[in-house]
């Protein structure tokens, strides 16, 4: 080992012969998802900040129906590797103080029932990280990239509470919350503190 | 498809360092046993090929012929000729080379083990993916101060060096002044060093931690004690000291500085400001560092540009990732940046 | 050697051996370091049963350790009948002189009015008496409402609704709590959460002042009771998790404005230390140890938040008030002993300069916070009458301290630690024990004893000066805690610890204690299954009143610790009873029931109470009319007639 170190350093062709080779399988292997690491994005398209802009709070007046919520994917959604990265900036950046290392809430809501007071679907939960809430959920969208942002929303969703972006009107009518934990015997989905 | 970042030498790379031509110790001791060894081995090597040339050319005698002696008493004696006593002498002078080499080894091992003089300076050396923490310990925790990849140390006195890694395993080396010491997650690795020549000298991780292993490099810069002295006393100062009040700064620097700690904080230490991030290297004194990337390239406003915008391009699988900054926000904060002494 | 063949000999040195190694065992656990361990012990493994391990009992009218409280008029005594103040007496001995009930009658107490205050968070505080009204103030909304005891079931008098900012919230470690309001100068004083102090007309309910103390988006709440002292309203901020810069505020009485700031960590101009600064102890003696003791610039961050109780004496005019937990958790990451947090300050409250200063845990690994309530008492020692404070701290120490002069004077566990192996007799530093040192990177430690929320956390004791004893609600509580580095980002937490909690041994997570401050030893306890994480009142009929977390009220003989009266409340009971005088002359009893609070850390126990908010009065069954007399009495008062002679 030490002899190899000694030529990298020695002879600078052979040392990028080597990094060319490292990085061309980097390449070749674009897309597969074990080799998102949390700083490369490998060149996924992510929804627009402008589109999601218009993703509204609540429901709307009149008698349209949303779909542009319905339409807005998570393009790192089951993405393991997104996930993984995710996850770790779940801890990295403090998510984890809040609502605990399980995600289970502390001073934050429980992020793995089906009570969403924001929405839950992956443009809500984007949002919701991004823009801050009303009851100390802090704003992010300035220190994380959308990247990022779009990587944690895929930890959340993996973390089985959320609902895919196909269900986002059940979800606000409140079909999607109320199975019943046979062993509580608690409705599940019903926030368990008010 | 072109290569998607840039191999460039950095003023680190004047020339490579050696293991064999140390700059202090406990290299020096190492080398002296290295290249003691070596000519040993050499002169052996090349003893034993003159004799065997000569065997080889030297004719042989009849074998018939024997040399007669005529002794005192009249009887005629015979002595052969053997080569038997070659072998006693050489097996002689072997063992005495060995066994002196063999002492020569333990006894050299033994002194570079542990510092000669209770070492004065502590260092912290914290191993990241993919670039080296640095903690320079005081008796006054306030004294204490936080650097990332490049250091100063004074001639001629001994640094206690404790290495610890947050991540995976690595191994910190510096070949001109001491061998490599692996960083062990979950323990703290304890070596030392003493340069004993002013210089800059580059070391690298040795141990392959990830994709970008062959990028992690440091230096060591050893300087007169006073000289380290006024060095030290600048990396304790925050950022709020070495600036003027913030009505004398230009725009662009302020908005940088404002871009810096919203954008930035969550990662990256200026100290005196509310940038408090632990996940990244301390930018507290940036603009006193030679290279950026951890030995990546050169610390030029074009470099810090490139590589506030785009890291993953020049350093692939970095945990900084491709910010999400518009041009002239990327200036603002560069030229901020250049401003941290 | 030739191995043994004959068995019997082999029998006879195995039992040798086994002999020698249990008679070591023996030695090694009977061993310490302090007194009156083995007296603990006694009662600590007594079991989960409701009744009392009395070892010995007080007998009636003695007080046996020769402690009195404080008295004078300087003191902030209200008259027997009324309690304005949480600690009702600046010296925080929760104790109040009224002896209708007593240990012969408790048993016959019942419910007579409750009230609902319409919010289920965690109810801390304690209600007010004053001039026939009761007030309390519910957690976040932070409602204050008054309750007029003159009309029959206590109806509501006025309500004042302050809206504070909804980000609190999101920013309160540990529930929105109101640990306490206070009744001073025709007000009622306390803080919302969002780190406004409020003072609102105690007569009208028409808001007087309002002044904003601290900054809510960067992570600062107020949970605490404010105190007044003279013309000052003292008050401290909470965020010991979220990398705050613990402070003590100074407000004026009749304006509201601030008058003077201390923080708890910093150089001495900030800190208020000056040339009076006089600690005892000299590895507290220096310049600007508040930001020496820390990296540089660390301090800023390094919490220290004066969240709990404050005590005052008059006669020496200091005010004590402690400070939090170290910021971050994770230690690793601020070497040095990190002054001045998880201790306590004596300040001159005109001025806020710093008299004296202990801390306790120096470099706190643990979350061991030092805002506990310190007891002022007057205590023999060694034959000579000592003014003192005693605090039971997180830590799991009692400590009694000269309150003149800083000096520990005497200090033991009063409660399963494990953590540390003693005090140093010169230098009162915690021992340590190397393997619960949580420095460790990324290492589980494992069964630290007491978890973060310590052997006691803010819910306060009491003390009576007729039995001389202190009944002091104690946790028996472990973790495992894995520290990591953590970044500081402005409002969000600034913590690096991962934690799962556990019960000590036993199994029983509360106990009840009566302690005697003298010997430093326990004299009985009441093993409770769920926490006991309410305060405590202790009455002039010698009966001691407490709750556990799953909603038990219980009266107690304060000599004997026997259980005298029990009921089930509708919720879990976080805040100190309190006991006053009615307009009828009878003496009642209230206390809030409402769980939550650090007492969720064991929400997961089968049986855990629901969340509630309600008031509960109780009174001799004789001193509560019949039913139907009450009726007919509100129905006479809401058509404007006067109220019916009570029969």
């Amino acid at each position: 080992m030490a002899i190899h170190a000694f030529a990298f350093h020695r002879a600078p062709c052979l040392r990028a012969a080597a990094i060319a080779l490292l990085i061309g399988s980097v390449q070749a292997c674009k897309g597969q998802p074990e080799l998102l690491r949390e700083g490369s994005t490998g060149g996924i398209p992510l929804p627009k900040d402008s589109t999601l802009a218009r993703v509204a709070l609540g429901d709307i007046a009149g008698s349209t129906r949303n779909t542009l919520l319905t339409s807005i994917k998570n393009p790192y959604e089951g993405n393991t590797g997104a996930i993984e990265a995710g996850g770790e900036l779940f801890v990295r950046m403090n998510c984890v103080a809040c609502h605990g290392y399980d995600a289970r809430g502390g001073m934050g809501p429980d992020l793995t029932d089906t009570y969403w007071r924001y929405g839950g679907s992956p443009a809500e939960i984007y949002k919701s990280i991004s823009e801050g809430r009303p009851q100390g959920m802090p704003a992010w969208g300035a220190m994380l990239t959308s990247d990022e942002l779009w990587k944690l929303t895929a930890y959340v969703q993996s973390l089985g509470g959320s609902f895919p972006a196909a269900l986002a009107e059940q979800g606000k009518q409140g079909n999607l919350g109320a199975t019943l934990d046979t062993a509580t015997g608690v409705l599940k989905g019903r926030q368990s503190e008010p | 498809m072109s290569l998607p970042y840039i191999i460039a030498q950095t003023r680190l790379d004047s020339h490579a360092p050696s293991y064999m031509r140390p700059a202090g110790a406990p290299a020096g001791g190492e080398a002296v046993l290295g290249w003691a060894l070596t000519i040993i081995a050499v002169a052996v090597t090349v003893v034993i090929a003159i004799l065997l040339v000569v065997a080889v050319l030297r004719k042989r005698e009849d074998p018939d012929s024997t040399t007669t002696r005529k002794a005192s008493d009249g009887t005629y004696r015979v002595r052969l000729v053997s080569g038997l006593s070659w072998i006693y002498v050489g097996l002689a002078i072997t063992v005495v080379i060995l066994l002196g080499a063999f002492g020569a080894t333990v006894v050299s091992l033994a002194k570079s083990a542990h510092a000669p003089s209770r070492p004065k300076i502590t260092m912290d050396i914290i191993a990241h993916q993919w670039w080296w923490e640095v903690r320079m310990e005081d008796s006054v925790p306030s004294d204490a101060f936080v650097t990332a990849n490049e250091i100063h140390v004074p001639v001629g006195v001994p640094v206690e060096i404790r290495v610890q890694s947050q991540d995976v395993i690595h191994s910190f080396w510096v070949p001109e002044l001491f061998g490599k010491m692996d960083v062990i997650p979950g323990q703290i690795n304890v070596t030392w060093m003493r340069a004993d020549r002013s210089g800059t000298y580059r070391g690298a991780c040795a141990e392959y931690c990830g994709l970008q292993h062959a990028h992690m490099a440091f230096a060591i810069t050893a300087e007169p004690q006073k000289m380290y002295d006024k060095w030290a006393a600048a990396q304790r100062a925050t950022s709020a000291s070495s600036l003027p009040p913030n009505a004398a700064l230009p725009p662009n620097v302020l908005r940088g500085e404002t871009i810096f700690v919203s954008t930035c904080s969550g990662c990256h230490a200026v100290r005196g400001t509310n940038a408090l991030g632990r996940l990244g290297p301390d930018l507290t004194h940036l603009a006193s560092r030679q290279t950026i990337g951890a030995g990546l390239i050169d610390n030029t406003p074009a470099n810090l540009m490139r590589w506030v915008s785009d890291a993953q391009a020049m350093k692939p699988g970095v945990l900084m990732p491709r910010m999400d900054l518009r041009h002239d926000d990327v200036a603002a904060v560069v030229s901020y940046l250049t401003t941290l002494h | 050697m030739q191995p043994v063949d004959n068995p019997s000999i082999r029998i006879a040195f195995r039992s040798l051996i086994s002999l020698v190694f249990a008679g070591a065992a023996v030695t090694a656990c009977t061993t310490h370091e302090y007194p009156g361990r083995r007296a603990n012990d006694a009662g600590d493994s007594s079991g989960v049963s409701a009744a009392a391990t009395s070892s010995t009992s007080t007998p009636a009218g003695e007080n046996v350790t020769g402690a009195t409280a404080p008295t004078g008029p300087g003191w902030g005594i209200p008259a027997d009948g009324d309690w304005t103040t949480q600690g009702r007496d600046y010296a925080n001995t929760r104790y109040s002189p009224l002896a209708e009930i007593d240990t012969s009658n408790v048993s016959s107490l019942r419910i007579a009015w409750s009230f609902n205050d319409g919010v289920l968070h965690g109810h801390e505080g304690t209600p007010l008496v004053a001039n026939n009204t009761m007030y309390l103030v519910t957690p976040f909304p932070d409602i204050a409402y008054a309750l007029d005891l003159t009309k029959p079931g206590a109806p509501i008098k006025w309500t004042y609704r302050p809206n504070p900012s909804p980000i609190a919230i999101g920013k309160a470690c540990c529930d929105v709590v109101n640990r306490g309001w206070q009744l001073a100068d025709g007000k009622l004083i306390y803080n919302l959460l969002d780190g406004h102090t409020v003072a609102v007309d105690a007569a009208t309910g028409k808001e007087l002042w309002r002044t904003q103390v601290y900054d809510v988006t960067q992570g600062v709440t107020m949970t605490m009771a404010p105190v007044i002292v003279k013309d000052k309203v003292l008050v401290g901020n909470s965020g010991g998790e979220m990398g705050v810069l613990g402070s003590l505020t100074a407000l004026d009485l009749k304006t509201g404005k601030i008058d003077w700031q201390a923080t708890s960590t910093g150089p001495d101009s900030l800190v208020k230390i000056g040339p009076d600064f006089k600690p005892f102890y000299s590895w507290m003696q220096g310049k600007n140890l508040g930001e020496t003791t820390w990296p540089a610039g660390a301090w800023k961050n390094g919490a220290g938040a004066v969240w709990g109780w404050i005590t005052y004496d008059p006669d020496l005019n200091l005010i004590y008030a402690g400070t939090s937990n170290t910021g971050p958790w994770n230690a690793q990451q601020r070497p040095g002993l990190n002054l001045w947090t998880s201790g306590v300050f004596a300040r001159d409250p005109d001025t806020g300069m710093a008299k004296w200063a202990f801390v306790f845990t120096p470099h706190n690994e643990w979350d061991y916070d030092g805002v506990n309530e310190n007891i002022l008492v007057n205590l023999p020692i060694n034959g000579k009458q000592r003014k003192v404070m005693v605090q039971f701290n997180r830590n799991g120490f009692a400590y009694t301290i000269d309150r003149a002069t800083g000096e520990v004077l005497m200090v033991s566990p009063f409660g399963h630690e494990n953590w540390a192996s003693g005090i140093d007799s010169v230098t009162k530093m915690p021992i340590v024990v190397p393997e619960k040192k949580t420095e460790v990177p990324g290492h589980w430690v494992r069964d630290i004893c007491p978890a973060d929320i310590g052997v006691k956390d803010e819910q306060p004791a009491a003390f009576s000066p007729r039995t001389g004893l202190f009944y002091v609600p104690v946790q028996n509580i472990c973790m495992d805690y894995k520290g990591r580095e953590v970044s500081y980002i402005a409002g969000t937490p600034y913590w690096g610890a991962d934690m799962t909690r556990h019960v000590g041994p036993g199994g029983n997570y509360g106990e009840f204690i009566a302690w005697n401050a003298s010997t430093g030893k326990k004299v009985w306890g009441i093993p409770e299954k769920f926490l006991v994480y309410s305060g405590v009142l202790v009455t002039g009929g010698d009966v001691a009143f407490y709750g556990t977390v799953d909603g038990w009220f219980r009266a107690v003989n304060a000599r004997t610790g026997k259980i005298l009266w029990s009921q089930k409340l509708g919720s879990g009971i976080i805040g100190a009873p309190m006991t006053f005088r009615g307009p009828d002359g009878h003496q009642y009893v209230s206390v809030l029931a409402g769980v939550g609070g650090a007492a969720m850390v064991t929400k997961a126990m089968p049986g855990f109470p629901a969340r509630g908010g309600t008031l509960y009065t109780f009174a001799l069954d004789s001193s509560i009319p019949a039913q139907g007399a009450q009726a007919s009495q509100s129905s006479a008062s809401s058509n404007g007639a006067p109220a019916k002679e009570k029969r």
